[in-house]
């Protein structure tokens, strides 16, 4: 080993050859990050496309590379024992929050931190010449670094883009989670360099395996033995056939023209595939009409908590929240404010008694009992739990409200956002005496992946307060008045009102404390039938889930398993996703789309420009499509896309979950979010079918006008279908952008 | 004993039973978990001393075959193994002194055998077998290695384990207490080595990144803390212990999950100088309490202080993390809530006091040098994780960094139970 060190020439010595190196290096860092994909930590977890970083090729070649690149059997020997190094140290390093003693030096970012804690540490350093060797190198600049370790693994010139892939890929998970922490995280937290990551790995792959370069033909090796032909003519086959059913039901759709009778009550759900049952739930229940829009009803805002201390951000995470508003407890009769602290002083001191030396042993007796009673409650008697905690609930807080403050956002914004949204989702003329603008959340117990479940559009969190920022500036007196000089005439006999629904329960809680008389009656009738649709809606969710829970009350069913903190299929979530549908609710009126549809509101009519398509393009249809991607491809391989199965997990760090003793950070979704059992899957494996219904031409300009677009199109990651406006007849847009006509 | 373990298994089976859903091995699970739980309840009551040996044998079987659950998971599979080699270790070192005292006495039944006279040598000889089995079976330093590497079993299986499997090391120390009470020597021995385990333990676990493993390694404290308690002729504590935090841990295992929402304060304010004494009053305060409810002396020259010292701290810890506003209001919510505590503490291990009175289990030993040892450790640890938080985190020195690391890499798991390619994994 020292002979190799000895003998190798160091780059420092040549000046005008280290400027030469670094420019290469930077450049291989920069294109083999590109074909890593970030995942977001558990507190926000969004979805995302595994696969984002070979969007540039077609679907099939795409596939075929991820199948190389992450789905192999086996890794060379010396590796694992590389990889194990670096989850040690790399969870160590981004733990934010479980740990008491945390790991020293993590202030002063990845390299440095490392370069003087290596030296210690018995797996790495036994070849003390060589780690004294590293250890001298600047670990200021870590490009410099690289290029002497590339060097002295033997990796040319010409290889280094390959070979820096292979240090991502053979790591998937925790290389995902860094490329969150560098492209996507709040910058100040942020750590860690793209290159300070690879400086970091190929160190530790210097001291334990400098052969490492067998790496690169072992990957030519596994290049050659991959076949994907399979699962694509499965894909496709499942493609057509739901396409074809889509259309069929599209077809059947009734005239577009308005029906002369104004609606009792307009709702704005979330384009959430969740919605779209129980929009048709509540429709036939009386006089509604619904829309569908982005569920975070076109306002970035960041969200604090008074009581918890806790800020965050409610919109997509394409965007970055614009205004600053607060969440504080409106004051009437309020215990929710005192059980939060209450409960807060209480977990203080549990931990600050479990936390620390010698008091845990006391500490574990003194709960025992309480422990005891509450584990036999929870297990033994889940029912029972369920309907007590839920009745408590109900009675404590039914006089609470949360208030979101939005005073600071100045008005000419705040008639900016009314305008855009009312636009956007197509409603600018007849107004309903209300106006419901409905949120989501979800409500699970004992979930790692809770967040999952909750408005993607929010940033996987919950969405009632954009419902309620954005209804407070509706309802704002001169926010209707400069509306009413762009054309939008909102009648003083319209309120408009928040509500969210809880998508594990089916249960709509509408926002109405202070909702004047007038509007008592319709209200109520309102909540008669939201009650209505929720028991059918919860029927026909629960009808499938394939379960041994024995009751005949739907409602009952999704409360327990909502309560139930054994539970591993809470709700469905997303699974089955398979089309988004931009346009008119009479399109797709009537028909069940099984929860299988993002339904947008688009009305071609009124957009004169394609402004709006543009955005919902752009916008909406990408974080579908990020959302489809996910439940592809976790459904494709549940191991190397998804996190395995929930039974086995360990929350690591507060942000994911590992299986087992220590794994690799499993990103994806877990088995039982898209798979029934161990063997059958539940979510069908389809590419996201997108319809618009606006001109053909309209379509194409966008398309043409956005790379992002184009390369998804070009290279079938989504399909297009155009409804005709004029024809009524579906076309579909094929990879070279000309239409076709479906028959 | 059997409705504690009746107890524990109905709630982690029927958990078990709805987690597991869609699991195509979930009628093989629910089996083994049956199987376990009849072991364990007839190991409790069996008095042969065959009879006990075999469904000794029989409960770590069952475990093992609990930790395989996801068998085509090679770490599934080393870990499983792993816990098996050190268990049945642990059962042939038992096998050998049951078969010593046979020879000895001619009994097979534990109790006439207790009753037997033995040669001091060889009751010494014995006792250190069985102390050696029990810290095989409940993880102890320095046979923790299985336990901290165990975290590839199922969630329920991990509950079960921690709840009753680990315990069995104390139940057997427990059992023979009458035999280990014949010499200080031996009861020293215990201490120390569940001292050591105490601290090992609870450093390893306030060092963890995954919620896991931070349960293992807390599990290995509590391990040596219950047999410290032994060492100390605690017997019926030792017990108490056993039970409660048996049903704490397969609580805190079962809601694992929620470990990614739960959201951790600060817990580095600091505390000044004049909080101190109030504090400590009010710890005190807890410790009375706690003497009167429990029938525990106070201030006894026996190792009972060990109890008093540990309700101390625990009830200074509450009264120093109470908000500080107004500071006479503050003392009396802190004596009140020390005195709640106290009166917690008390009747829960009353509760188990009052089941084993009849055994008479406890026989407090004459203070020595070694308990003042400990009783120092067991503050200064404390009093040092306290005020000494701080002093580290911006500008550590290097032995700091050094013992991170090398405690860091002591507390990591059998290499071949991690799981370094992600495909490794199988479901």
């Amino acid at each position: 080993m020292n002979v190799a060190i000895d003998s190798m020439t160091c780059p420092k010595a040549n000046v005008l050859n280290t400027d030469h190196l670094e420019m290469c290096v930077r450049t291989a860092v920069e294109k083999s990050w590109a074909s890593v994909a970030p995942c977001w930590p558990l507190q926000h977890f969004i979805a995302a496309n595994p696969l984002a970083g070979f969007e540039h090729l077609s679907f099939d070649q795409a596939l075929q590379q991820g199948q190389a690149y992450f789905c192999q059997k086996d890794l060379p020997t010396a590796m694992h024992a590389v990889n194990r190094e670096s989850i040690k140290w790399l969870k160590a390093f981004f733990d934010v929050g479980q740990s008491t003693l945390a790991m020293p030096l993590r202030h002063q970012g990845l390299l440095p931190c490392m370069m003087q804690l290596m030296c210690y540490d018995k797996y790495l350093n036994r070849h003390k010449d060589q780690i004294e060797f590293w250890l001298q190198k600047d670990h200021k600049n870590p490009e410099s670094l690289i290029v002497c370790m590339l060097l002295y693994l033997g990796v040319a010139e010409t290889e280094q883009k390959a070979f820096l892939t292979l240090m991502l890929a053979t790591l998937p998970g925790w290389s995902a989670y860094v490329k969150y922490q560098t492209d996507w995280a709040d910058k100040q937290i942020s750590v860690v360099t793209p290159s300070e990551y690879f400086a970091f790995r190929l160190l530790i792959t210097c001291l334990l395996w400098p052969e490492a370069k067998q790496l690169l033909d072992w990957h030519q090796q596994a290049l050659k033995n991959n076949e994907a032909t399979k699962t694509l003519t499965q894909l496709k086959d499942n493609e057509r056939a739901h396409q074809k059913k889509l259309l069929e039901k599209l077809a059947m759709a009734e005239s577009t023209t308005k029906p002369d009778l104004l609606p009792e009550v307009q709702m704005v759900f979330c384009i959430d595939v969740r919605s779209e049952p129980f929009r048709r739930a509540i429709e036939s229940q009386g006089n509604y009409e619904t829309f569908g829009f982005a569920g975070f009803f076109g306002v970035s805002i960041a969200i604090s908590n008074t009581i918890l201390g806790k800020s965050h951000a409610s919109c997509p995470v394409l965007l970055k929240p614009s205004h600053q508003v607060t969440d504080k407890p409106n004051g009437v009769r309020d215990n929710f404010t005192k059980d939060q602290q209450r409960s807060k002083s209480l977990k203080l001191i549990y931990q600050s008694l479990n936390y620390t030396f010698s008091t845990p042993f006391s500490l574990a007796e003194i709960m025992g009992v309480a422990y005891g009673a509450w584990m036999g409650l929870k297990s033994l008697m889940p029912r029972m739990f369920a309907y007590t905690k839920a009745r408590i609930c109900a009675h404590r807080y039914q006089h609470h409200e949360l208030v979101t403050d939005c005073a600071d956002i100045p008005l000419e914004q705040q008639i900016e956002l009314a305008s855009n949204a009312l636009k956007l989702m197509g409603l600018t003329e007849r107004f309903s005496p209300l106006v419901v603008l409905c949120a989501h959340a979800s409500s699970t117990q004992n979930n790692a992946f809770a967040s999952a479940l909750d408005c993607g559009a929010c940033g996987g969190n919950p969405g009632a307060p954009n419902a309620r920022v954005l209804t407070t500036i509706l309802n704002h007196k001169e926010v209707r008045n400069a509306l009413n000089r762009q054309d939008i005439c909102i009648p003083d006999s319209t309120l408009f009102v928040a509500a969210e629904h809880n998508t594990t329960t089916d249960a709509v809680d509408i926002f109405s404390q202070s909702i004047p008389e007038t509007w008592q009656s319709v209200l109520s009738s309102l909540e008669q039938n939201l009650l209505k649709a929720k028991e059918r809606n919860a029927r026909w969710r629960m009808s499938q889930i394939k379960t041994n829970v024995i009751t005949n009350n739907p409602i009952q069913h999704t409360i327990l398993r909502s309560e139930d903190w054994a539970q591993v299929r809470p709700e469905w979530g997303l699974a089955r996703n398979a089309s988004m549908i931009i346009g008119p609710r009479s399109l797709t009126k009537g028909s069940n789309l099984e929860g299988r549809s993002f339904l947008h509101s688009y009305d071609w009519s009124t957009d004169f420009e394609g402004k709006h398509l543009h955005t919902i393009m752009t916008a909406p249809m990408i974080v579908a499509q990020w959302i489809n991607a996910q439940y592809l491809f976790s459904t494709l391989d549940n191991v190397a896309f998804g996190s395995g199965s929930k039974i086995t997990h360990n929350v690591v760090g507060k942000l994911g979950v590992m299986q087992g003793n220590a794994s690799d950070l499993m990103h994806g979704l877990p088995l039982q979010s898209v798979f029934q059992d161990d063997k059958s899957p539940f979510h069908q494996p389809v590419r996201l079918t997108v319809v618009i219904y606006a001109p053909k031409e309209r379509i194409v300009t966008i398309i043409e006008q956005e790379a992002l677009l184009n390369q998804l199109i070009s290279n079938a990651w989504i399909h297009i279908i155009c409804f005709d406006s004029s024809t009524h007849q579906p076309w579909q847009l094929n990879r070279g952008f000309i239409w076709q006509k479906i028959d | 004993m059997i409705a504690f373990v009746s107890f524990i298994g109905a709630s982690v089976g029927s958990f078990a039973f709805r987690h597991l859903e869609g699991d195509r091995k979930r009628s093989t699970f629910m089996l083994n978990l049956f199987a376990l739980l009849f072991s364990v309840t007839v190991l409790a009551c069996s008095d042969h001393l065959l009879l006990f040996l075999a469904f000794w044998i029989a409960s770590n079987v069952c475990i093992s075959r609990l930790m395989l659950h996801k068998n085509e998971w090679p770490a599934a599979r080393a870990s499983a193994d792993l816990a098996l080699k050190y268990h049945l270790a642990g059962s042939t070192l038992l096998a050998c002194a049951f078969a010593l005292s046979f020879i000895l006495t001619g009994e097979t039944s534990i109790n006439l055998l207790l009753q037997s006279p033995i040669a001091p040598i060889w009751q010494s000889i014995i006792s250190l077998m069985l102390l050696l089995a029990a810290m095989m079976q409940s993880g102890l330093w320095p046979f923790h290695r299985w336990l901290i590497s165990s975290l590839n079993a199922p969630t329920p299986a991990s509950a079960l384990m921690h709840a009753g499997v680990v315990n069995a090391g104390g139940f057997l120390l427990i059992r023979f207490s009458p035999l280990l009470l014949q010499s200080t020597l031996v009861l020293s021995i215990i201490l120390i080595s569940g001292m050591v385990s105490v601290l090992l333990g609870t450093f390893w676990k306030l060092m963890q990144h995954d919620v896991k493993r931070m349960l293992a390694c807390s599990t290995m404290a509590q391990m040596g803390f219950m047999i410290a308690e032994c060492g100390l002729g605690l017997f019926s504590l030792a017990l108490s212990h056993l039970c409660w935090h048996g049903v704490f841990k397969a609580y805190l295992f079962l809601s694992s999950n929620a470990a990614a929402q739960e959201k951790r304060y600060d817990l580095n304010h600091v505390t000044s100088i004049r909080q101190w004494p109030s504090a400590l009053l009010a710890g005190c305060c807890g410790a009375y309490t706690f003497s009167l409810v429990s029938f525990q002396p106070i201030l006894a020259s026996d190792t009972t202080l060990f109890l008093a010292v540990i309700t101390t701290i625990t009830g200074t810890q509450l009264a120093l993390t109470l908000p500080q506003h107004n500071p006479i209001r503050q003392f009396s919510i802190a004596c009140l809530s020390t005195l709640a505590m106290g009166i917690m503490y008390g009747l829960s291990m009353r509760m188990i006091d009052v089941m084993v009175a009849d055994l008479a289990l406890s026989q407090p030993q004459p203070i020595n040098l070694l308990h003042h040892i400990s009783l120092v450790v067991i503050t200064l640890s404390w009093l040092v994780a306290q005020l000494g938080k701080n002093l580290m985190s911006n500008n550590p020195p290097t032995w700091y960094l050094k013992a991170y690391v090398y405690m860091l890499n002591a507390s990591q798991p059998h290499p071949h139970t991690v799981t370094t390619h992600r495909n490794h994994y199988q479901y």
